[in-house]
């Protein structure tokens, strides 16, 4: 059997920092396009070409592989130990780095973009809510405390501004339906990944002898997947 | 265009398959590490996630339940401002880990994740075990392990949005 080489990250032992608050917290900035900030030092989209990094050792190419690999797809690094079979696999990979792989990161990037952003307005509501309840109780206690009238205010301020930024997410939240987004760009991705390995696998619907054919069809299968994701789109909004 | 799996009828000869058996052994390794183990992997470590935050915010819950009966229960005989205070805000944390319970719904996203983990490990018994597999028995096998793994994955997967299958080709779209 082929080595095991799955990412490190699955075998961290749940710990603190696995807590929700810490590992799962949405972030503030997050890029919707692929290739991600970490990446786009590496990879211009303007130029990149993941067929030719398939076949090279460059850093830049190497860093592909691991990208490959760490979301389950086969990398060159994995090919190593069957070079007999290598020119029709090598083939079906580029035909899948070609036409399935730049329609699949963009699904994948749009899927986090739109499930942090989910995530982040969610975290704004409840934190919303629990600042405004703790500023409240802070008014009748400042106000038994026969503080200046000032403080009073400032909590009354604070207050509404938390309301205000709470109404605006609720705005926001309302008219880009960031859930339902990731939840369809998901599904488009992971769509993407069954055809990915449908094609490896040739079974149905590549189980198709004429490799030309075989082409068209996957061409046709991944822009399918796209206009599934466009009309249903339409249908939401 | 020509489907090798489709059945040949008496007047035309059987087609060639369309990888040999080594090929298709090479494949199914490849399908059973980056498909199946990586997907097993995944559910894995999330099923232990989420049970960890489950059960550790099911004991903050219970911490703050405790604590605000003790300051309820201590405000009213106390003439403190500060308790009447703290009184106050306990409720609202205890708001905050209810709704985050619910916005992240662990326990459901491990049942289904450990359903899905099931799923995938009966689709493995397509395959022989690796000590008694024939070459030939990838062949057999092969067809069969995609099927049941992908349907499981499908159906993980339709939590997203609508069920989806690739169908065979389909004429309108050529």
């Amino acid at each position: 059997m082929l080595k095991t080489n799955l990412p490190e990250r699955f075998v961290i032992p749940p710990s603190v920092k696995t807590l929700f608050f810490i590992k799962r917290r949405p972030k503030l900035r997050f890029s919707s396009k692929w290739p991600p900030p970490e990446l786009s030092e590496f990879f211009d989209p303007r130029t990149w070409d993941g067929t030719q990094a398939l076949m090279t050792d460059k850093p830049e190419a190497r860093l592909y592989h691991q990208w490959l690999e760490r979301e389950g797809f086969i990398s060159p690094s994995l090919l190593k130990n069957a070079s007999d079979m290598l020119p029709q696999l090598r083939d079906d990979l580029r035909e899948l780095e070609q036409h399935l792989m730049p329609r699949f990161w963009k699904l994948e990037q749009e899927a986090k973009y739109f499930q942090n952003l989910h995530y982040l307005y969610q975290w704004i509501f409840i934190l919303g809510a629990f600042l405004t309840s703790v500023l409240a109780a802070l008014s009748v206690l400042l106000y038994q405390s026969n503080v200046p009238d000032v403080w009073i205010n400032v909590l009354g301020v604070a207050t509404t501004v938390i309301g205000a930024a709470t109404g605006s997410v609720s705005f926001l939240q309302t008219n880009q339906v960031p859930q339902k987004q990731w939840f369809q760009a998901r599904n488009a991705a992971e769509r993407m990944r069954t055809l990915y390995f449908l094609y490896i696998a040739r079974q149905s619907p590549f189980d198709i002898a004429d490799d030309q054919e075989r082409v068209q069809h996957l061409r046709r299968m991944t822009l399918r997947v796209l206009r599934q994701r466009r009309v249903q789109n339409r249908a939401s909004s | 265009m020509q489907a090798a799996n489709s059945t040949p009828t008496p007047e035309q000869k059987p087609e060639p398959p369309l990888l040999s058996p080594e090929e298709v052994r090479l494949r199914t390794e490849f399908y059973l590490q980056q498909r199946i183990h990586y997907q097993e992997a995944y559910y894995q470590n999330r099923v232990k996630e989420f049970d960890f935050n489950s059960s550790t915010m099911l004991v903050v819950s219970a911490v703050l339940m405790f604590l605000s009966s003790i300051t309820s229960a201590w405000s009213a005989s106390a003439d403190s401002a500060l308790l009447a205070f703290i009184t106050a805000i306990l409720p609202a944390f205890a708001a905050v880990v209810a709704a985050f319970r619910s916005l992240y719904q662990w326990d459901r996203q491990a049942s289904i994740y450990q359903d899905t983990w099931f799923s995938l490990q009966e689709a493995e018994l397509e395959l022989e075990d690796v000590d008694y597999i024939d070459i030939d028995d990838y062949m057999m096998s092969f067809p069969g392990l995609i099927e049941k793994t992908e349907t499981a994955l499908q159906n993980e997967a339709s939590q997203w949005g609508q069920i989806w299958v690739p169908t065979s080709i389909d004429p309108d779209d050529s």
